[in-house]
C-alpha cells in the first residue's frame, strides 16, 4: 500500500484539479481525497508536486524499431508484400529496448505500439505498460487496432519493387480488395460455422467485428478523406493516424466523428506530404470538437517529447487542460481502454507521474512515476533526468 | 535608429540589462539611457536577445515540403566530393528558411549531408533574402568530413564497408594535398580544382569540421589534427561527455548534436542532454545543433531549454544556441548585444528560457524583416 499525501492532483476526470492524497492497493487506486490515512501504507509527502495520470502514446514503434541497434532490431516495416494484416507487433517487441526506460522515466506509463506504414495493412497493434516483470504481464489490449496506410509510404515502397501499389489509385484499390475479400470471407464462415480459418482474413474480420478500429496512417487531407470514403463502404470505425492536415478539414473530421492520434508536430517536413505540419493543428481540433490524442510516432521522435507536442499546442492556444487530456483521457479512450487507465479516479489502474512543475513546461522534472502500483522510476535515486 | 525601453540579455555578463539600443549601418553603435533618433522602435516589455545560429543545417539543400528525392544533400555519385558548394544548391525560397528566421534563428551554416566522407563546404547564411547573394556571409567557412558508419549506410558494399578504409581515403586525400603544398608554385597543376578547399584546410584558412560520433572517433579526429596541423571542429560528437579531458587539451570547439534524436544506431546510443553540462564543467566550447534531423530547425530555442532541464546553467544554455556558434565560426562581429556587434536580433514577448514566450519580430543587420512566429 502506497499513500501519496499533498499533491496537486490533476485528476483528469469530473473532479477536475484539486489537493489531495491518493491511496493505492495491489496496483489500483482505492482512495482519492483530502486527509486520508491508512496504517498499512508506505506514505510518500508529495506536498506541492503535480500529479497527472500517466501518459499514453498512442502510436509508436518502441521495442520493433529498436534503439541502439541499426540493422540488428529493425522489425517496424515487413516490406515483402502490401497487405501484411496478420502481423503482430507482439511477435517483435523486445520488452529490453530501453526506450521503455526513456518512456517512463519521462512519466510516459502505456504505448501502444504498431508496425509501421509500408504496407496498405501493416498488421495488428498491442497496447502495453512501459514496465513490467514479463511481456505478457504488461498488455493493456492486444489486438489494439490493425494498422494501415495510405499516401506516400505505400506507394514508394512498392514502386522501387514495380509492384501495385505505385500510385494513391492502387493504394485505394488494394485496401478495398483486401478489406471485401475479408467481408466475404467474414460471411462464408458465418454461414459455415466450421470453416477453414484464414489468419490473415481474420485479423481483418475484427474489425468488421468492432473488436478494434483500424488506425489508418494518412497525413494529407484527401488521403484522411480517401480513409474515411473506403472505411465508410464498408462501414468500419477507424482512427487517423498523424492528421497532419487535419486543420485543413477539421469540419469533416467533426461532422463524421473521426478521433485522430496527432502528430508528431515536431517533426521536418522532410516528405511532400508534411508540407502543411504545423503546431496550431491541435487547437483547430479542439474548436472542432474533434477527439484527438498527442503521438511521437517514437522512435522516429523521442518518446520523451510526449509532452512537448502539448507545449507547442498550449502555444498555439490550445488550453492547458485539453492538452493534458490529449495525453491521458482521451488516448485512452481512443484505445478504448478508458475504464482501466486515463485519469486518476478509484477503482482505475494506479498509474501516475509526479512532477516538481507544470508538465507542460518542457523544464519539468519527473520525480516519481508508478506503473501498476509500483514507484517504477524516483529521481532521487536515478539522480539525473532522462534526455 | 534606436531600440528604446528594451531589455536584453548581455552574454558577456550574464544580465539581463535595460537601456536603449541605437543601430547605425546595420551595427549596434551604441548602448545608453535617453538615445534619440527620429526612427524608433519601441520594445517595452519585450526581451531581446541576439539572433541565434545554427551551426549544422541542410537549409535550402534539404528544402522542406518538397521530398526528399528533390534534396540536393548527398552527393553519392562519389564518396570524396571536397569541392562542394553548398551555394550552388541553396534555395532561398525554402519556406523553412523563413520560419526559422520568423522563431528568431538569423544565421546558419550550410553544409552538404552525412553521406560522403569529404562532404563538401560549410557555407554561412543569413536567413534573409530572396537571392544567394543576398544570403550567403561566407563561403567557404569548413570544410566537412564525415566519419561514422552512416557513410555505409549511403554507398554501396563494392565502394566502401569499414572505418578503416574511410579514414584510409581521408588520410590519402589530405597528403595528397599535402605534398601538392610541397611542389613549387610553378609545378602545381591548377586545374587540381578539387584540392582547393583541403589547401585552404592544411593553410589553416578554414577549419575541418569532422562529423563523429563516438568518442574513439573523437579521438582519431584529433589524431589526424596532429598529424596534419589543420584546425578542427567536431561536429555530432554526442559521446564527448566520455572523453572531455581530450577535447579540453587540444581545445577543440564542438558542434553537439541532434540531442533530441531516438531510434539511434550503435554509434549514437549515448546521446543525452547530459553532455551539455559535462562539457561546460571541462570549460569545453560548444554549440548545439539540430543538424536537421527529425526537428524543425525552428524549434533551436527548445533545445537550449532541455539543456538547461538536464543541468546546464539558463546562460550557458542560451548561449549555445546564440553565441558560441559564433565564435566557433570566427564571426566576431556577432553573437552578442554590444556596441560593434552586427545588429541580428530577436525580440521576444517574454524570457527566451519561458516556454509561453513567443518571437514578436526578428531584426537583420538592423531592420525588422519579420513579425510573428510562422
Amino acid at each position: 500500500m502506497i499513500l501519496f499525501k499533498g499533491g496537486i492532483i490533476h485528476s483528469v476526470s469530473d473532479r477536475g484539479t484539486f489537493k489531495g492524497d491518493i491511496l493505492i492497493k495491489d496496483g489500483i487506486i482505492i482512495d482519492i481525497g483530502e486527509r486520508i490515512n491508512h496504517p498499512d501504507a508506505k506514505v510518500i509527502n508529495i506536498q506541492g508536486l503535480n500529479v497527472y495520470p500517466g501518459l499514453i502514446d498512442i502510436h509508436t514503434h518502441l521495442g520493433i524499431y529498436e534503439e541502439n541497434t541499426g540493422w540488428a532490431g529493425a522489425d517496424g516495416n515487413e516490406y515483402s508484400e502490401p497487405i501484411t494484416p496478420h502481423l503482430h507487433a507482439l511477435d517483435a517487441i523486445n520488452p529490453d529496448d530501453p526506450a521503455f526506460f526513456d518512456a517512463y522515466a519521462n512519466g510516459i506509463t502505456t504505448v501502444n505500439i504498431f508496425p509501421g506504414s509500408a504496407n496498405i495493412i501493416g498488421g495488428l497493434g498491442v497496447a502495453v505498460k512501459t514496465y513490467g516483470k514479463t511481456l505478457k504481464d504488461r498488455i493493456v489490449k492486444e489486438p489494439s487496432g490493425l494498422k494501415m496506410a495510405f499516401g506516400e509510404n505505400p506507394k514508394r515502397v512498392y514502386s522501387h519493387k514495380k509492384m501495385m501499389p505505385s500510385t494513391r489509385l492502387g493504394n485505394a484499390y488494394i485496401a478495398k480488395k483486401a478489406l471485401k475479400e475479408a467481408e466475404n470471407y467474414l460471411k462464408k464462415r458465418e454461414k459455415a460455422k466450421k470453416g477453414q480459418i484464414d489468419i490473415k482474413n481474420e485479423a481483418i474480420v475484427g474489425v468488421f467485428q468492432k473488436k478494434y478500429p483500424a488506425r489508418i496512417h494518412s497525413h494529407r487531407a484527401d488521403d484522411i478523406i480517401t480513409a474515411w470514403r473506403i472505411m465508410n463502404e464498408f462501414g468500419l470505425s477507424f482512427v487517423i493516424e498523424h492528421c497532419t492536415e487535419g486543420h485543413l478539414i477539421a469540419d469533416f473530421l467533426k461532422e463524421k466523428h473521426i478521433p485522430c492520434a496527432l502528430g508528431p508536430s515536431i517533426s521536418t517536413k522532410i516528405k511532400q506530404e508534411l508540407k502543411n505540419i504545423t503546431f496550431k493543428t491541435a487547437k483547430v481540433l479542439y474548436d472542432h470538437d474533434v477527439l484527438f490524442a498527442f503521438i511521437t510516432d517514437a522512435p522516429v521522435i523521442p518518446i520523451y517529447t510526449l509532452p512537448l507536442e502539448a507545449t507547442f499546442a498550449i502555444r498555439e492556444g490550445l488550453p492547458s487542460f485539453e492538452a493534458i487530456k490529449a495525453m491521458t483521457i482521451n488516448a485512452a479512450k481512443i484505445l478504448g481502454v478508458d475504464d482501466k487507465i486515463g485519469s486518476i479516479e478509484k477503482g482505475k489502474e494506479a498509474d501516475i507521474v509526479i512532477t516538481d512543475i507544470s508538465i507542460l513546461n518542457p523544464l519539468h522534472k519527473v520525480l516519481y512515476t508508478v506503473i501498476n502500483g509500483d514507484i517504477v522510476f524516483d529521481l532521487k535515486k536515478h539522480q539525473s533526468v532522462v534526455i | 535608429m534606436v531600440i528604446k525601453n528594451a531589455k536584453y540579455l548581455d552574454f558577456s555578463e550574464e544580465k539581463i540589462k535595460e537601456g536603449d539600443i541605437e543601430i547605425t549601418d546595420g551595427r549596434i553603435s551604441q548602448i545608453g539611457k535617453g538615445l534619440r533618433d527620429e526612427n524608433v522602435v519601441d520594445a517595452n516589455g519585450l526581451y531581446l536577445m541576439y539572433g541565434m545560429i545554427e551551426p549544422h543545417t541542410f537549409l535550402g539543400i534539404a528544402e522542406d515540403g518538397v521530398g526528399f528525392r528533390e534534396f540536393d544533400l548527398d552527393e553519392t555519385s562519389s564518396i570524396i566530393t571536397p569541392y562542394m558548394l553548398p551555394s550552388y544548391a541553396i534555395h532561398p525560397q525554402d519556406p523553412a528558411i523563413k520560419e526559422s528566421l520568423s522563431w528568431g534563428i538569423t544565421t546558419a551554416c550550410v553544409m552538404p549531408g552525412f553521406a560522403n566522407i569529404i562532404a563538401g563546404a560549410g557555407s554561412i547564411i543569413k536567413t534573409y533574402g530572396d537571392s544567394i547573394g543576398e544570403l550567403l556571409i561566407k563561403e567557404p567557412a569548413c570544410l566537412k568530413v564525415n566519419l561514422t558508419r552512416e557513410i555505409m549506410s549511403y554507398h554501396s558494399e563494392d565502394k566502401i564497408n569499414t572505418k578503416m578504409y574511410a579514414y584510409a581515403l581521408l588520410r590519402r586525400k589530405l597528403e595528397e594535398a599535402r605534398n601538392y603544398m610541397k611542389r613549387p608554385e610553378k609545378k602545381r597543376d591548377s586545374s587540381k580544382q578539387d584540392l582547393k578547399l583541403l589547401l585552404k584546410v592544411l593553410k589553416k584558412e578554414i577549419p575541418l569540421l569532422i562529423h563523429v560520433h563516438r568518442r574513439e572517433d573523437i579521438e582519431r579526429a584529433i589524431m589526424l589534427k596532429e598529424e596534419f596541423r589543420f584546425l578542427l571542429i567536431l561536429s555530432g560528437c554526442e559521446e564527448a561527455h566520455l572523453i572531455p579531458e581530450l577535447i579540453k587539451k587540444y581545445e577543440i570547439p564542438c558542434i553537439l548534436g541532434p540531442l533530441m534524436r531516438a531510434g539511434k544506431d550503435p554509434e549514437t546510443k549515448n546521446t543525452t542532454f547530459r553532455t551539455c553540462k559535462i562539457l561546460k564543467d571541462y570549460g569545453i566550447k560548444f554549440a548545439l545543433s539540430h543538424a536537421q534531423s527529425e526537428n524543425p530547425v525552428k524549434i533551436l530555442r527548445f533545445l537550449a531549454m532541455l539543456a538547461h532541464k538536464a543541468g546546464l546553467s539558463k546562460w550557458e544554455a542560451l548561449k549555445s544556441i546564440a553565441s558560441t556558434g559564433y565564435e566557433i565560426f570566427g564571426l566576431s562581429d556577432m553573437g552578442n548585444i554590444e556596441e560593434g556587434k552586427i545588429a541580428n536580433i530577436v525580440a521576444f514577448d517574454g524570457d527566451p528560457m519561458d516556454f509561453r514566450a513567443k518571437a514578436v519580430w526578428t531584426m537583420i543587420e538592423g531592420e525588422i524583416v519579420i513579425r510573428g512566429e510562422i
